[in-house]
């Protein structure tokens, strides 16, 4: 799939949501959340990149960020060769229909007070001039496409179960014929019988549409399935990211490693047997992240120049993106230390 | 939490959903953690998830609950292994793994979670199930002994002869 003609949809460089902490009396800036903190990675037409990462390390953030549902504080975005890192809300209304996001908590974001016709017909009223009945049908159409039921167009949300509501979600984010649909953590809220059918769904969809996804997930085991290449998160910025294959047989950076190692294997002889990198202390603050690498306070192959330099975000194999100083081709230490 | 917990030494300890909310790499802390503390003190543990990874990495023994019963009981490696409740051949075969083979297509369980209400007169499962048969409509299944310390409430799962 991803051959010399692949042609990124999505172009993110150095990509930067600091959100300023203000304190005192008089309420001025003291500081900021680095929540995203320089990523750099391309989404290819038509592939899933899986967004992978621990809670709090920017994941969200940075699926919103690419949106512009935030006004961000640096870096550049490119939607299909448009840059609109920098655009005003008003010039990126013509290109939201292109670009849609599916949310985790289906019950949130649905109105409550509105029936599933109108919550799926909303964006068609605001970024079409579709007639009344053109409108009808493409909401049915709709319905057909992610397996609900049209006899209850008119029902409300509450009325439907979880993994329902989410398929309202995606139709919704499916109205206006997008091409790129952020998917933040949509199968986190839903019972385990129930995450396969909305995952099927969004292969069918993305094959029938042509989709291509950022699909942001904890859940490393079901990005394994879905994605194309993953990215590796931690505190703000991207440590890792690779074509699927080659991130779960071989991940080079200790925090990916440690991140799969973690992993719980529903085999009892594979999980006897498994060893397991313990990571110790905690993750720290994105309002005061360490010097130097932001993994160095709890990688179990730090080294010296760990704490003191930022190492680079490069290619270190075709395809392979890694930012640790023991892939680092300038750098002082071999590759195969990071095996540690 | 697990200090206050054991602070009156317990023979018993009962851990509900004790990692869920956390990170893989919490996760394996906890478990670690408890795995030693279990072991030290001799104390027994339940340890109730829906995550079936950390049940392999723990557990001795497991119950498989479904629709407010239990459906299926067994040694670790043997329900694993041997799954003879339909629910939990279904559950093992819809979550996708992180080696191994990788299926091309999960297997979805079809339909929606059971609503509790009044006692079952028939299968909880049965609406979900992909070898129902017409007595499960009739009965509620009673939990079956298939020897080895290993139980199903399974009509079909307790073997072709009895499942008229
Ligand atoms: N609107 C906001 N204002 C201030 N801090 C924020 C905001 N949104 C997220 N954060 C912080 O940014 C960090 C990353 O959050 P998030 O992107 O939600 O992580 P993830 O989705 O990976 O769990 C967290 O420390 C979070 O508290
Ligand atoms: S740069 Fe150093 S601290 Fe950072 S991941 Fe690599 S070895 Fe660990
Ligand atoms: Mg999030």
């Amino acid at each position: 799939m991803l051959d010399d003609t692949a042609k990124p949809l999505v172009q993110v460089r150095d990509l930067q949501m600091h959100f300023p902490i203000y304190s005192g009396l008089l309420r001025r800036q003291t500081g900021a959340v680095k929540a995203v903190d320089g990523v750099t990675f391309d989404v290819i037409e038509g592939e899933t990149l899986g967004l992978v990462g621990e809670s709090g390390c920017g994941k969200s953030t940075c699926g919103r960020a690419i949106l512009r549902l935030y006004d961000i504080t640096g870096g550049t975005i490119s939607i299909n060769g448009t840059e609109i890192g920098a655009m005003s809300q008003g010039d990126l209304r013509p290109l939201r229909p292109a670009m849609q996001m599916v949310f985790q908590d289906p019950q949130a974001s649905l109105n409550p007070r509105m029936t599933v016709e109108a919550i799926i017909r909303e964006p068609l009223d605001e970024h079409t001039k579709l007639s009344t009945d053109e409108k009808e049908a493409k909401v049915g159409e709709l319905m057909d496409a992610v397996g609900l039921n049209r006899r209850f167009a008119k029902r409300y949300p509450h009325a439907f179960s979880g993994g329902q509501r989410q398929r309202i979600g995606i139709a919704r984010a499916l109205a206006l014929n997008p091409k790129f649909i952020v998917c933040d953590e949509p199968i986190a809220a839903l019972d385990v019988s129930i995450q396969a059918q909305v995952v099927n769904l969004l292969e069918d969809l993305q094959e029938k549409f042509g989709l291509t996804y950022l699909f942001i997930s904890h859940d490393l085991s079901m990005v394994r399935h879905i994605a194309t290449r993953v990215a590796v998160m931690y505190l703000g910025k991207v440590v890792e990211l690779a074509p699927r294959e080659a991130l779960y047989a071989d991940p080079l950076h200790p925090y990916t490693k440690a991140l799969l190692s973690a992993v719980p294997e529903p085999d009892p002889s594979l999980a006897q047997t498994r060893e397991r990198i313990i990571l110790q202390g905690d993750v720290p603050s994105p309002a005061n992240p360490p010097t130097g690498c932001n993994f160095c306070t709890r990688c179990p192959a730090v080294m010296d120049v760990c704490s003191k330099i930022e190492p680079t975000y490069q290619e270190v194999q075709p395809g392979r993106f890694v930012a640790c100083h023991h892939y680092e081709t300038t750098g002082t230490a071999d590759a195969t230390a990071g095996q540690a | 939490m697990i200090a206050i917990a054991l602070a009156c030494d317990p023979k018993v300890l009962i851990a509900d959903e004790p990692t869920t909310a956390l990170d893989v790499t919490i996760q394996a802390q906890i478990i670690e953690l408890m795995k030693d503390i279990r072991d030290k003190l001799g104390m027994a543990v339940i340890w109730i998830t829906h995550d079936l990874g950390v049940i392999a990495g723990i557990a001795d023994r497991v119950i498989v609950m479904y629709g407010g019963q239990v459906v299926e009981h067994a040694p670790v490696q043997e329900l694993f292994r041997n799954p003879q409740h339909p629910y939990t051949r279904a559950l093992l075969t819809t979550i996708p793994k992180i080696s191994g083979a990788r299926a091309k297509r999960l297997t979805v369980i079809a339909g929606q979670p059971p609503i509790l209400g009044d006692a079952p007169t028939a299968c909880p499962f049965r609406d979900r199930c992909d070898v129902a048969i017409p007595r499960c409509a009739k009965e509620n299944p009673p939990r079956f002994d298939l020897g080895g310390n290993h139980d199903a409430a399974c009509f079909v799962a307790k073997g072709p002869d009895h499942a008229g």
